[in-house]
């Protein structure tokens, strides 16, 4: 009976290793973010939609290209504007001229890792089209159903809510991102070390190795399946989530969705760390961005300028953890 | 009673107790006139107490005179000093009401007031009394007194127009 | 509360001001001294002595005063109601009594009174929390903070307003909110509404031969593989389009600003609502902000929103200072509706900056003369006329340029204001929502 258990063991350190490696690849690329770094990974290995939220200019597109690189993955990239069509995500049947015969001419979306970006720049309908690609992971088009690429991984990015032109995505439609989470600034260290990066590589691109396969990518992500989750554990995830529907603050609390989000994501940081079990810390560390972005604040909340951030956090301080140790 | 009340009523007290002692002690033939100057200036008291812009000048002019009356009789000029002194409280205890205006003015800054007003007059009364002393232990010609009062009146000239105007 | 905190800081220098002792002090101790001269009576100096010795130690530092101050409010939008704890930091060289007080509070109470007053004894520097309580909505000022700094002993005192205290949106509480913003006669307009943008929509209508200019993208190659000819797509034009209503009242604290807010207000929530209801997206643009949109489902949170917006234009002049507006830019395309007194200068050069570039642009004077007090003296009634004619003036520079333009009623109603936009529109061969 042990030979399993030290099969799976053996699995899972191979996987934390490979982890480890695809971080120090995109750090590469990406200076002083190893904390989003590590938060996007465990998104992308709990198999979920990654939504950055921030301004312009914080290597957004550069983190989800270095991912898509290191992890081995196809990767495409879609810019919403006002005036991008459902088809113009998804593909639509064109007339092959030659042969007069209409043909399937698949979209961006047709990729294993895919940065839609500026997502809220869109109108809900195109938005629509997309998240349901994103909870389907298939393509409905003329009556045919296209099954996406697996591994079928989006990182989207949102400017801030009030920016020009923007089309808020509906909380609904939030609730298939398995986490949410924003980049920031670097810090003036950091700033000075890409600048030095820079000068010395001569080039604006930085050049990243595969560290893996998608076929390996795909492996760790199932690999997650063999992090035990002790039973107090999960009904603290459950609590964690009844708590944001009973707040005050909030109108409308996290979703069943929001439960298997934290001991999806909390999984893949116990991985993260070396462990095939999950902690309590680990479910406390992706409370935050895994239910933020599924909860509404009440009005009176909002007006006075508390965030779901501060909500969810509020929540994790008070709700009581199992003894662990 | 309030504190602002309070140290008004004691700052009247005091220039009124300084002018009727004064007037008690001394033995000047213009007693009435005397009289009237100390009765004007506790008068006049009361607008410096409560009027703007706050000015103690008027009041003080008017109480010295039946103080300066007592240097006309060998025996009575030990009393200038401690009532110049009281005169001194009677204006402090003006001022310290003055600060007491306003809904949060705590008694314990009436007391700290008061309490400095008490070593100021401490100290006043220390000098005052001591210099009488030496007018009378010290033969002074009236000339020297005069040069004395000529270098403290430079002395003190060239500190009290120092600070900058209002 | 988690709400950001806003702070302001200073550095003052404090000047000295006798006090009203210092001239009587010194005229004693002259005159009497004077006297001792002038008689010859040594025996009169002692009278002189407290006063002299007053004056030595009253004027030993006369020199101005450096302050630094800062004052931090740990929230900066509150709700009617709430409470916001605050930090009043002073420092200065030498140890001084102080007594602080801020003042001429509007809207804002410290406990239960509208000031504050701080005394400390001989100190160097001074801190004090204190909390507020948000009693009106408005956009209000923490008021004036004025510090009098005395030395012990002294005849001095330095004493000098430091700053305007930063200033606070206070937002109304839910049941203000619905009074303030949904008053019934605002209904009469909903239901009349017609689209705003022309244009490709998303809603398939028909399919029609290729014609040369059509976009090979609406090509739909399904039917142009059966009909072996190109066939492309029509689709219905969009229902819904961007409106923005372009927001322009401050609250200074006079009757005259907070009845312009209230109007503006109200205005701009029956047009929000009755563009929200034909399915178009509203946006908000208080002048100096970007555009904020809507909820699509209105409530509360929309009605939030247009109050922050709205309270979030006067910063400036709430909190006494002048700084030039940024340029505000909204989407090309949408109708923008400017509800504004047109008392600025500034609004009318944007609104006409709208214009010139070709922006859809109708505009609601929110003219407030007609609710306030007669003129009652001859300078007011000319003030007045003088006013009425630069308004009337400003009103047809904007119709020369095709801006339709209506006052807002008194009472709020929009049924007007509504068919008087769309008349006027009509002449300017335009549509309006």
């Amino acid at each position: 009976m042990n030979h399993p258990h030290e099969s799976n063991s053996a699995v899972l350190v191979e996987t934390a290793d490979a982890a480890r490696r695809i971080l120090a690849e995109v750090e590469k690329a990406v200076v002083g973010k190893r904390e989003v770094l590590e938060l996007v990974l465990v998104g992308l290995l709990a198999d979920g939609h990654v939504l950055l939220d921030d301004v312009p200019g914080v290597a957004k597109t550069l983190m989800a290209r270095s991912f898509a690189t290191a992890a081995g993955l196809g990767f495409s990239r879609v810019q919403f504007t006002p005036d991008v069509l459902p088809a113009d995500i998804t593909g639509a049947t064109v007339l092959d001229l030659a042969t007069n015969e209409p043909v399937w001419r698949q979209g961006p979306i047709f990729a294993q890792l895919v940065l839609a970006d500026e997502v809220n720049r869109a109108p809900a309908k195109t938005q629509s089209a997309l998240l349901e690609a994103m909870q389907e992971r298939q393509v409905t088009a003329d009556g045919v159903t296209r099954p996406l690429p697996s591994p079928f991984l989006v990182i989207a990015t949102q400017n801030p809510i009030e920016s020009e032109g923007t089309y808020p995505l509906p909380e609904a439609q939030l609730d298939r991102f398995v986490l949410r989470t924003t980049v920031g600034y670097p810090s003036a260290t950091d700033e000075g070390e890409i600048l030095a990066r820079r000068i010395e590589r001569r080039q604006d691109e930085v050049a990243l190795e595969p560290v893996v396969t998608a076929h390996d990518f795909r492996r760790m992500q199932q690999s997650l399946e063999d992090v035990h989750v002790e039973v107090s554990l999960q009904g603290y995830a459950v609590d964690l989530v009844t708590a944001t529907r009973d707040d005050g603050q909030l109108e409308v609390g996290a979703s069943p969705r929001g439960s298997l989000a934290l001991i999806k994501l909390a999984r893949a940081r116990a991985l993260l760390s070396g462990r095939d079990f999950v902690s309590p810390d680990d479910l406390r560390t992706v409370a935050v961005p895994a239910l933020a972005h599924r909860v509404v604040l009440r009005a009176e909340a909002w007006a006075r300028q508390v965030s779901a951030e501060e909500v969810v956090g509020r929540i994790v301080d008070t709700v009581a953890a199992p003894s662990w140790s | 009673m309030t504190l602002r009340h309070a140290l008004a009523a004691a700052s009247v007290s005091a220039l009124a107790g300084a002018v009727l002692i004064a007037l008690a002690a001394g033995t000047s033939p213009h007693r009435v006139w005397l009289g009237i100057s100390g009765l004007l200036g506790v008068a006049l008291t009361f607008p410096s107490l409560v009027t703007d812009p706050r000015d103690l000048l008027p009041a003080l002019v008017f109480c010295v005179p039946p103080v300066i009356a007592l240097a006309g009789d060998p025996g009575t000029t030990w009393l200038i000093g401690p009532l110049a002194v009281l005169l001194l409280v009677g204006a402090e205890l003006g001022a310290a009401s003055w600060e007491a205006e306003g809904k949060r003015a705590s008694r314990g800054a009436g007391v700290q007031r008061t309490r400095r007003i008490g070593q100021l007059a401490a100290l006043s009364l220390v000098g005052a009394v001591a210099v009488t002393f030496a007018a009378r232990l010290v033969w002074l010609e009236s000339t020297v007194a005069v040069v004395v009062a000529a270098g403290a009146l430079a002395g003190l000239a060239g500190v009290t127009f120092t600070p900058a105007k209002r | 509360m988690s709400a950001p905190a806003i702070e302001r800081s200073t550095t003052t220098t404090l000047t000295p001001a006798r006090d009203g002792r210092l001239v009587a002090y010194t005229v004693v101790t002259f005159g009497v001294l004077a006297a001792a001269l002038l008689m010859g009576e040594a025996a009169l100096v002692p009278l002189a002595i407290p006063f002299a010795l007053a004056l030595a130690l009253g004027l030993r530092r006369t020199a101005p005063v450096e302050v630094t101050a800062r004052v931090t409010l740990f929230a900066d939008q509150v709700l009617e109601g709430d409470e916001v704890e605050g930090l009043l930091e002073m420092s200065w060289s030498g140890d001084f009594d102080a007594h602080a007080v801020i003042h001429r509070l509007r809207g804002i109470t410290i406990g239960a009174r509208t000031d504050f007053d701080e005394r400390v004894d001989a100190i160097e520097r001074l801190e004090v929390p204190f909390r507020i309580t948000a009693a009106q909505w408005g956009r209000h000022s923490l008021g004036e903070i004025w510090l009098r700094l005395t030395l012990p002993f002294g005849l001095v005192s330095w004493t000098g307003r430091l700053m305007v205290g930063p200033s606070l949106r206070v937002l109304p509480g839910a049941e203000r909110l619905n009074r303030l913003l949904s008053p019934d006669r605002s209904r009469t307009a909903w239901g009349v509404h017609g689209s705003t943008r022309l244009g490709d929509g998303h809603d398939f209508a028909e399919l029609r031969p290729y014609v040369p200019g059509d976009r090979v993208r609406d090509l739909n190659w399904a039917a142009t593989g059966r009909h072996r000819r190109p066939i492309v797509n029509r689709h219905h034009p969009e229902v819904s389009g961007d409106v923005v209503i372009a927001l322009d009242a401050r609250d200074d604290g006079s009757e005259l600003a907070r009845r312009i807010l209230t109007r503006t207000a109200r205005t701009a929530w029956a047009l929000a609502t009755m563009h929200m209801r034909a399915n178009d997206r509203v946006g908000l643009v208080g002048l100096g902000r970007s555009t904020r949109w809507l909820p699509p489902a209105g409530g509360r949170l929309a009605k939030y929103m247009l109050m922050e917006t709205l309270l979030g234009i006067g910063g400036e002049a709430a909190d006494g200072v002048t700084t030039s507006r940024r340029q505000v830019d909204v989407p090309a395309g949408a109708l923008i509706i400017g509800l504004t007194p047109l008392h600025d200068d500034d609004t009318l050069l944007t609104l006409l900056r709208w214009r010139a570039r070709g922006r859809s642009l109708a505009v609601i004077v929110i003219d407030p003369d007609d609710a306030t007090a007669p003129a009652a003296t001859p300078s007011e009634r000319l003030a007045a006329r003088l006013w009425g004619l630069e308004l009337d003036a400003r009103i047809a520079a904007l119709r020369r340029r095709g801006v339709a333009v209506v006052r807002a009623p008194v009472d709020g109603s929009m049924g007007p204001v509504i068919s008087g936009l769309r008349r006027a529109r009509q002449r300017s061969g335009r549509r309006v929502g």
